[in-house]
């Protein structure tokens, strides 16, 4: 070379300045070309070359060869182009080109530098790649970058192959190698020389190390950051399967770059080659990054995360691995799901279970979801699901005794089992999608769920009769069988009135059953009858208890159905019990008072005395048994809704799950219907002072119906004695008969003054207590008991007599301006729509 | 079986509606006419035992007791397919078999004379039960064996069954049509102070009222003695409905009257029903239309419906003293208070000054057995204040009778009257006395009420 040639160079540098944005790129292009040309043998024959082209044109098509004769002899005839022979050649290679460079699915590009014997071996690394890469999965999409990406190497023409005939060769080359140390990691002493620009280039592909190092030390178990348990020696497992395969890149990278004298490659070849690996070990270490110290269903969230990243690559590339690490939860999963049990060493499953758990508690507290280790690709509601059908299973095995054949519900996980038995071959021939954002599973956990369920509830009803056993906690422990709570109560009247330390379970256990043989009861099943059982609950705080107080009915349940039915549930129904049992005793013993008073009343024609006074005391007991009944109402036909759902799902075998839920909402409704539940607390004891009251008039009555039949039968007696004497032929009734006769009457309307007096006391008293309740319960926030407020105040007596309760507290008045407030509402909308 | 009741019917119309009563519950029961279980019935969800016991070889029968001084409707009975249904024992037939000609003297004076037979029949059925609640009476007021033998039995009841229940289903005569009983003014006046004084409980079915509503809502042109009877079983099936399907409340007879009645003499309640159906338009054009809660609750409100013709509320002071809805069919419980709601709202009902009332409700189980062509379809007791019209219209009656001394001749023939007429001016009494009382239980101060101070 002389100096015109490199006067051509610097005119070529010129030129290329002007032209291009990337001087030194678009230099090196133009030299490349332009001493290709240069080493060119000249004695190619321009005629073989042009047969040569018209052969191969005449293959694709005639006219073409005819319009390439046509041009060529249009060239021929110019002398714009002296160097014929070198441009028909270079159009000939170029032709030749792209058909050489087929699309290749890999991982990382293979690097293509220029070797001579660049064709056979490109076409070999990437037969190779294919297949020896096990888990290649670029897209469709992914193909034709990576084409494009090979493509932008034009090197593969042995005849342009590059010579860089430059003075610094040696050095550029030690910089590739260099590089390609570096990209795994390896530090060099001496790197980081030459241009800024080749520095730039150096950095970028020194990246690749840094990235590939973090990575390294991810997998490294010693380095503790490594994620722990099954799944995340699955993550590992496949973050080292894409660093094996990049180390075969780079391998053959490094063989081409650092080949012999004359190949190699330029720092800038490699970094093009670097773009993809740097994307992918990016991708790669930020999915690692985010995965430190995860592990389980955390970290199967954490990388499903990149699964919905916008950049396809990154998806598909999250996707993999995802796949990979959720194999060992598929396992767990399907596990739990057809067998009920867990092998989860790691603690990853998002299914825990605790140890200890009494049987009656295995539903409630055995099992539990670990909300954190739910993979994001499943939803609260399907974790609940997986959860009830795996215990469904264990419930009936452990439970029921009964083991269901796994092929019950199996079939529905179908779609879960196919991906787990050969799923990975769908994965890879990329038909398949990954079990885990399969349309199946969804669908398929939702019918195991309900195929369990169905089964489970199944052998709920039919073995364990769990329909007959919540129908029978509300008819006798929440007295809706009335037939048999009245005979009961008539039964057992005498003896709970005796205090409660002289009461004995066998005495009214003995009671109890001539209630169950003469009442409806008798009908029940004896599975149900053998489980009713009386039982005296004593009080602690040393008060002198009657047996009212004390006695409770009892419904045994055990086995399966405690799952139901716990001891808190348990404890529900007997406050409910106690208190409903209390209303409807209270309403009882008014209503006896009522009877005495009519029988009574026909013995008190000649009495007009008493007259007032009992009309008085009867118009006070009606009220109050007024408010018992719509206390009674309210109690029990305020739940009815909540029991009707309830039982029509367990009618229906819906899941186990539902029928906790609908029990626990009945049993809440009535809780508050009967105000002992925690938000009407302040009502309890307001409704106890009303019943204590009540009680109060019955043995006021007591009192009073005593004092007139014992009057009564002292003016028989007289009347008696008056006629015997008359007999006798006596005076009837003499002076101090008749001073005796009006002391004892004298005495007899004092005691009818001081029990009026005491009428008119407990009257306000009593008054007051409800009018304070039904304030109370018309401002509490419960809808239901706000009825019940009007109800109990139907008529608006109380309302006339007292003024507290006086409109802008009752429920009528909120009503009617809850009705106020949406008419204004309405008509400002009304008016801002106008506008 | 605890609270059974035992109905005891007496003369023509109380043996009739008895009759009809228990065709009805038969029906309801899934009982055939001979007292069979059908196939179709089942045991544990209705209590059958209330009104019927079971012989030993299982087939029920009714507690009833049939008495009556004259066969005719006895021997319709005991040759109806419901013959064998009744305890033959049970059935009374006065030997003589001449009746008591519709005069009050000579029923009470019979039934005074057969009061041992009679007895006998009731003590022993008594005996059978477990738990007597107490006791129905079907029978008319005006004719002679319900009015005259039903107030010596009244009488008696209560004093040998003192802690029972005694309930009284009364048909009043129908006031709109001159009756052929020409004394019945008498037998009225003189029964009613055995209501008042004997029974705890009165349903008054007035023969005006169910007349009307035989030709008015029905459209009957001559209603027949069997088609009013349909309306009358109706009601007392429903009104027992409660007892025979046990749930949270009102299983028992005292539990379902004793909130209506605040005070022993006002026990007389009316009953409405709703909706009525006639057997004729079952067959030809059942009109089907909605029932809701809110509809039936309103309609049995309206006079129209009650089976008790009240004279119009001139001073516009009478009021309901207490209010039981039973309502049957398909409920949802919310829709109960959003009628009582409305009602309110519209001020359908007023209620007594002097202490709390309101409109309760019973839910009542349907029997599966019949098929009911409404949805919903509601009984109403109330105990109105102006229930006393129905008894001053009596008084009225029985004042123009009394000042004109008509027909007392047939009195004058039975020893109770003989001496004097006594009986009658001391029921005169008591039932103006009741009036009185049901006037003031419109006012506030009812419970400060004297009957005396109000005499003057």
């Amino acid at each position: 070379m002389d100096e015109s040639s490199s006067n051509l160079a610097a005119l070529l540098h010129k030129l290329c300045t002007g032209l291009s944005s990337d001087p030194d790129g678009a230099y090196e292009l133009a030299v490349s070309y332009l001493s290709s040309t240069s080493e060119k043998p000249r004695s190619q024959d321009e005629r073989l070359l042009c047969q040569k082209i018209q052969s191969r044109l005449t293959t694709v098509s005639a006219r073409d060869a005819d319009k390439f004769n046509e041009c060529y002899a249009k060239l021929k005839n110019t002398f714009i182009l002296k160097q014929r022979v070198s441009v028909l050649t270079l159009l000939l290679a170029l032709s030749e080109a792209p058909q050489q460079s087929e699309s290749t699915h890999q991982l990382f590009p293979i690097p293509q530098l220029a070797t001579k014997s660049n064709i056979g071996l490109s076409g070999a690394a990437s037969t190779s790649s294919k297949s020896t890469i096990g888990s290649v999965s670029w897209g469709s999409q992914g193909a034709p970058k990576n084409q494009g990406s090979n493509q932008s190497l034009p090197s593969n023409n042995s005849n342009m192959a590059l010579v860089l005939q430059s003075t610094d060769r040696p050095n550029d080359r030690l910089c590739v190698r260099d590089a390609v140390l570096a990209a795994t990691g390896v530090k060099t002493k001496g790197a980081g020389g030459g241009s800024r620009p080749m520095q730039a280039l150096y950095a970028r592909i020194a990246h690749l190390g840094f990235l590939h190092d973090r990575l390294k030390e991810f997998i490294d178990p010693n380095s503790g950051i490594m994620p722990q348990g099954l799944m995340g020696e699955g993550l590992v497992a496949s973050i080292r399967d894409e660093l094996t395969e990049y180390y075969r890149s780079v391998a053959l990278l490094q063989s081409q770059a650092c080949e012999g004298d004359g190949g190699g490659g330029t720092l800038r070849r490699v970094c093009v080659w670097a773009q993809e690996p740097l994307h992918r070990l990016t991708w790669l270490a930020n999915i690692a990054h985010t995965a430190h110290h995860k592990k389980g269903g955390e970290l199967a969230s954490c990388v499903h995360r990149f699964v919905r990243h916008g950049d396809e690559r990154v998806a598909t590339l999250a996707r993999r691995l995802l796949t990979a690490l959720t194999y060992p939860l598929l396992l767990m999963l399907t596990r739990w799901l057809l067998h009920g049990e867990i092998d989860d060493p790691y603690n990853e499953f998002f299914i825990e279970s605790r140890s200890g758990v009494p049987i009656d508690r295995m539903w409630h507290d055995k099992y539990r979801v670990r909300e954190w280790m739910v993979p994001s690709f499943m939803s609260r509601e399907q974790a609940a699901q997986i959860l009830a059908t795996g215990k469904s299973v264990v419930f009936m095995r452990e439970a029921c005794a009964d083991e269901p054949g796994p092929s019950d519900h199996a079939h529905h996980l179908q779609p879960l089992l196919k991906s787990h038995t050969g799923g990975q071959s769908d994965v890879d021939s990329g038909t398949g999608t990954a079990w885990w954002e399969a349309e199946g599973l969804r669908a398929g956990v939702a019918l195991a769920h309900a195929a369990a369920s169905q089964r489970l509830l199944a052998a709920l009803t039919t073995h364990h009769h769990l329909l007959d056993h919540l129908a029978a906690h509300r008819r006798y422990l929440l007295l809706a069988q009335g037939d048999f709570v009245h005979h009961l109560m008539t039964l057992l009247q005498d003896e709970l009135n005796k205090p409660a330390t002289s009461l004995y379970v066998h005495n009214l256990t003995c009671t109890l059953e001539a209630a169950v043989r003469a009442t409806n009861a008798q009908f029940e099943p004896p599975h149900v009858l053998a489980r009713l059982h009386v039982n005296l609950y004593p009080n602690c705080d040393g008060r002198d208890d009657c047996g009212w107080d004390v006695f409770a009915l009892q419904y045994r349940v055990d086995g399966p159905l405690g799952t139901l039915f716990p001891a808190t549930c348990a404890a529900r129904y007997r406050a409910l019990f106690t208190q409903l049992w209390r209303v409807k005793r209270i309403e009882y013993s008014l209503h006896d008072a009522w009877r005495e008073h009519t029988i009574l009343q026909k013995r008190l024609k000649y009495m007009p005395e008493v007259w007032s006074l009992m009309r008085r005391v009867s118009c006070l007991r009606a009220e109050a048994l007024r408010l018992c009944g719509a206390l009674q109402e309210a109690s029990c036909v305020g739940a009815e809704p909540a029991w009707a759902e309830l039982l029509a799902a367990a009618g229906e075998r819906q899941d186990l799950d539902r029928l906790l839920r609908l029990h626990h909402n009945a049993l809440e409704r009535h809780s508050i219907h009967a105000m002992i539940h925690h938000t009407t607390q302040e009502l309890q004891s307001y409704l106890g002072n009303v019943l204590n009251e009540t009680l109060a008039l019955r043995s006021f009555e007591a009192t009073l119906h005593n004092g007139i039949n014992a009057e009564l039968e002292r003016r028989d007696r007289i009347e008696q004695m008056k006629a015997e004497r008359v007999a006798r032929g006596e005076y009837a009734f003499t002076a101090a008969d008749e001073v005796q006769d009006k002391d004892k009457r004298k005495i007899f309307l004092q005691f009818l003054a001081s029990r009026k007096a005491d009428l008119n006391v407990w009257a306000r008293t009593y008054r007051g207590h409800v009018t304070t309740l039904i304030l109370k319960l018309a401002l509490h926030a419960e809808l239901s008991l706000q009825t019940l407020a009007f109800r109990l105040d139907y008529s608006d007596f109380y309302k006339r007599g007292d003024a507290k309760l006086h409109e802008p507290l009752t429920y009528q008045h909120k009503r009617l301006s809850e009705i106020g407030l949406n008419l204004a509402r309405s008509k400002m909308l009304d008016r801002t729509k106008k506008k | 079986m605890p609270s059974e009741m035992i109905t005891l019917q007496l003369g023509q119309c109380g043996n009739q509606i008895g009759f009809e009563f228990w065709k009805q519950l038969c029906i309801e029961h899934g009982i055939s006419p001979e007292g069979i279980l059908e196939e179709f019935a089942s045991a544990g969800s209705d209590r059958k035992d209330v009104f019927f016991y079971q012989a030993d070889d299982d087939h029920y029968i009714p507690r009833a007791v049939l008495l009556d001084l004259e066969p005719r409707v006895i021997h319709t009975i005991m040759n109806s397919p419901y013959a064998k249904l009744y305890n033959p024992e049970n059935v009374y037939l006065s030997k003589h078999g001449g009746g008591a000609g519709n005069n009050w003297a000579s029923g009470y004076a019979q039934g005074e004379k057969l009061n041992e037979e009679v007895f006998d029949i009731i003590n022993r059925e008594a005996d059978g039960s477990d738990n007597l609640e107490g006791f129905v009476l079907c029978h008319s007021i005006a004719g002679g064996t319900g009015s005259g033998m039903g107030s010596y039995i009244l009488e008696h009841l209560s004093d040998r069954f003192p802690k029972k229940l005694v309930q009284t289903y009364s048909v009043f005569p129908n006031l709109d049509e001159i009756s052929d009983v020409v004394v019945q003014p008498y037998n009225s006046l003189l029964t009613l102070k055995r209501l008042t004084e004997s029974a705890d409980c009165v349903m008054v079915l007035d023969n005006t009222a169910l007349n009307r509503i035989a030709s008015d809502r029905l459209h009957i042109q001559n209603p027949s003695f069997a088609q009013i009877n349909t309306l009358v079983s109706t009601i007392m099936s429903a009104s027992t409905a409660t007892l025979r399907y046990p749930s949270y409340m009102n299983n028992d007879l005292i539990s379902l009257v004793a909130p209506l009645i605040p005070t022993p003499r006002l026990h007389f309640l009316m009953t409405g029903y709703t909706p009525l159906t006639a057997d004729h338009e079952l067959n030809t054009a059942p009109k089907i239309r909605k029932t809701t809660v809110l509809d039936v609750m309103q309609r049995l409100l309206q006079p129209k419906n009650m089976m008790v013709s009240l004279s119009p509320d001139r001073t516009n002071q009478h009021c309901y003293i207490s209010i039981l809805n039973i309502i049957q069919g398909e409920v949802d419980p919310s829709q109960v208070h959003k009628s009582l709601q409305r009602i309110r709202e519209r001020k359908l009902a007023s209620f007594i000054p002097w202490g709390p009332a309101s409109i309760q409700v019973a839910l009542s189980r349907r029997s599966p057995y019949v098929h009911a062509s409404h949805k919903v379809s509601g009984l109403l007791l109330a105990n109105h204040t102006n229930i006393c019209s129905l008894f001053d219209r009596c008084l009225q009656q029985y004042d123009k009778l009394r000042k004109r001394e008509a027909f007392l001749e047939v009195f004058r023939k039975e020893p109770m009257f003989r001496e004097s007429l006594e009986e009658f001016d001391e029921s005169r009494a008591v039932v103006d006395d009741l009036v009185r009382e049901y006037q003031a239980a419109a006012t506030p101060d009812y419970v400060h009420w004297n009957p005396e101070s109000s005499q003057i």
